[in-house]
């Protein structure tokens, strides 16, 4: 099975507004989500233009855009995939 | 680990408001909007209503404009009004933590609580324990008598059950000095005869009730003005941002900084002279033929200091007469240019109170004021060209004096480069009332060290209240 592409944006704005506490997702990840799931930082979406930075950080799982993204958010996300 | 919290990112985002307007120049004018666009009518509100989250955000916005809620002119004055004295005052304002009296949740005083895990056991060991026998126990259940009780807490270890439970005031709980504690009517405020400047409780409480006083106008009006404008980063800096420190460089220099230092540079200094003056003490001492039992404590912490004079007197006479790695920094580039506007950016709070008595220093900002800053600029590091360092960038031992036992460690190395003799040196990590005591043992010679490395805040500067938070993720 094709693994499940988290990306986490440390662009400037991203990292500033919180994808600093994003990057410890790792930490909170059963076993079956850590196997199947790959964890990446990336440079900035862009999604953080006009007046949106205020919804940042942004994660990008599987093309999909997490406004807001907290790690609760992004454990939902993973496992809804994985069902 | 630093958590991410709304009340946290609220605060950023009021930060990166203010500092729009001021780029806009219209910050007068357009000052009134932020309580109503961050609470739209339309949004859900964080208390009762939008009415009093827009009330409580125009104090924020104050406090990012550098007006402390004591320094509130009328309950009725505006927003823009308060504008005009940011823009129109001339130094800094001088106060650095201020209590929102509004927005604190008046918490119950601390107490311990036994909850309905409680069986009303044989046992009772909850009973026997307690020495002020305050507890009770009525149809099954165990109660405490809170008229007699202390505090002490010995009924939560003696649970079997753990249905005994301590319930903080979260402020109270951080602050090692208890320097913040209620008024007549149960809200907070902060003796500061009393305080240390540790920051610890803007970041403890959990409705954001203790505001910074922040120094972004001021800067940026320094900015826009004619004077050269220096920023001295902290050694703290390392992993606090995304990209290289020389995009950082780069990225300092488009927010309109003209120069960047680096305060590691005066902490090459600070290692040589702790070292040679830790020999020249232990010379002293061995010619007169005591035991080397010299002690020399930092001096480049602060909030330290501060805890030096207010609460360990007897510790003066043993803290280092070396300046700060930011001092020595600061002293340079006076001394080359006494013109210059010199901004300090730092993780810490404690600094604001070393830059305004500092000659050479005017301004302090936070890494949370700095990434406000990128924000409202609009600017993404990482797709940054470099900038190398004017001199060159420092070694990296120079910049392990952010961490915790960093600095102990390179004066204990720069040590043994001319000696030979054995030194012992410890460091204290992060400031709590269990680590006050044991600086006494150790400021009464009960405890023996050389060299004693004290950082109030644990982990050291890179993990002060005003840090960002540090950097794991490489991005692809």
């Amino acid at each position: 099975m094709k693994k499940i592409d988290v990306k986490i944006c440390v662009g400037t704005t991203c990292y500033v507004m919180g994808a600093f506490q994003l990057q410890h997702l790792e930490d909170f990840l059963d076993k079956k989500s850590l196997e199947n799931v790959n964890i990446s930082g990336a440079p900035c979406l862009g999604c953080c233009q006009d007046k949106n930075y205020e919804n940042a950080p942004f994660v990008e799982i599987d093309g999909d855009i997490i406004a807001n993204a907290t790690i609760v958010k992004i454990i939902k996300e993973i496992e809804e995939r994985l069902k | 680990m630093k958590h991410l919290s709304n009340a946290h990112k609220l605060k950023k985002q009021i930060t990166v408001e203010v500092i729009k307007e001021f780029l806009s120049d219209k910050l007068e004018e357009n000052l009134k909007y932020i309580p109503v666009n961050l609470r739209p009518r339309i949004k859900s509100s964080s208390r009762c209503c939008v009415y009093k989250d827009r009330e409580l955000i125009k104090y924020r916005v104050m406090a990012a404009l550098g007006v402390a809620t004591e320094d509130e002119i009328e309950e009725a004055t505006t927003l823009g009004e308060y504008g005009k004295v940011a823009l129109e005052r001339k130094s800094a304002n001088k106060r650095i933590l201020s209590v929102l009296n509004i927005a604190c949740q008046s918490c119950v005083k601390a107490r311990y609580l036994v909850t309905e895990a409680c069986k009303g056991c044989l046992a009772r060991p909850c009973t026997t324990v307690c020495p002020q026998q305050t507890i009770y126990v009525k149809d099954g259940q165990a109660y405490i008598d809170y008229a007699k009780c202390n505090n002490c807490g010995k009924c939560v270890d003696a649970c079997p059950y753990s249905a005994i439970i301590h319930i903080p005031v979260p402020c109270e709980k951080e602050c090692s000095v208890g320097a913040i504690k209620k008024n007549a009517y149960n809200q907070q405020y902060i003796d500061f005869d009393k305080c240390i400047y540790c920051g610890k409780c803007t970041n403890a409480c959990p409705f954001g009730a203790v505001l910074e006083i922040s120094q972004v106008i001021d800067v940026l009006k320094a900015i826009k003005g004619e004077k050269k404008v220096n920023a001295l980063i902290s050694p703290a800096i390392e992993g606090q941002f995304p990209g290289t420190l020389e995009q950082f460089v780069t990225a300092i220099k488009e927010i309109g900084f003209d120069e960047v230092y680096e305060v590691a540079s005066g902490g090459l200094k600070l290692i040589k002279n702790e070292s040679e003056v830790l020999e020249q003490k232990l010379r002293c001492k061995s010619e007169s033929s005591q035991n080397n039992n010299c002690l020399m404590t930092s001096s480049s912490c602060p909030a330290y200091l501060e805890l030096v004079k207010k609460y360990i007197p007897e510790m003066a006479q043993y803290v280092s007469q070396s300046k700060s790695p930011l001092q020595y920094t600061a002293d340079k580039l006076s001394s080359e240019n006494s013109d210059a506007v010199n901004v300090f950016i730092g993780s810490c709070m404690a600094n604001k109170l070393e830059v305004q008595n500092s000659d050479n220093l005017d301004f302090c900002l936070t890494f949370e004021d700095l990434g406000a800053m990128l924000i409202a600029h609009k600017i993404d590091i990482q797709s940054l060209s470099e900038t190398s360092l004017s001199p060159s960038k420092h070694n990296n031992e120079a910049k392990t004096i952010a961490k915790a036992g960093g600095l102990a460690a390179a004066v204990e190395k720069a040590f043994f480069e001319n000696n030979t003799d054995k030194i012992d040196v410890h460091h204290i990590d992060g400031v709590t009332i269990d680590k006050i005591a044991e600086l006494k043992l150790y400021a009464n010679k009960e405890k023996i060290t050389n060299y004693l490395e004290v950082t109030t805040c644990e982990g050291g500067c890179q993990n002060g209240p005003c840090s960002i938070g540090l950097m794991k993720l490489k991005s692809s």
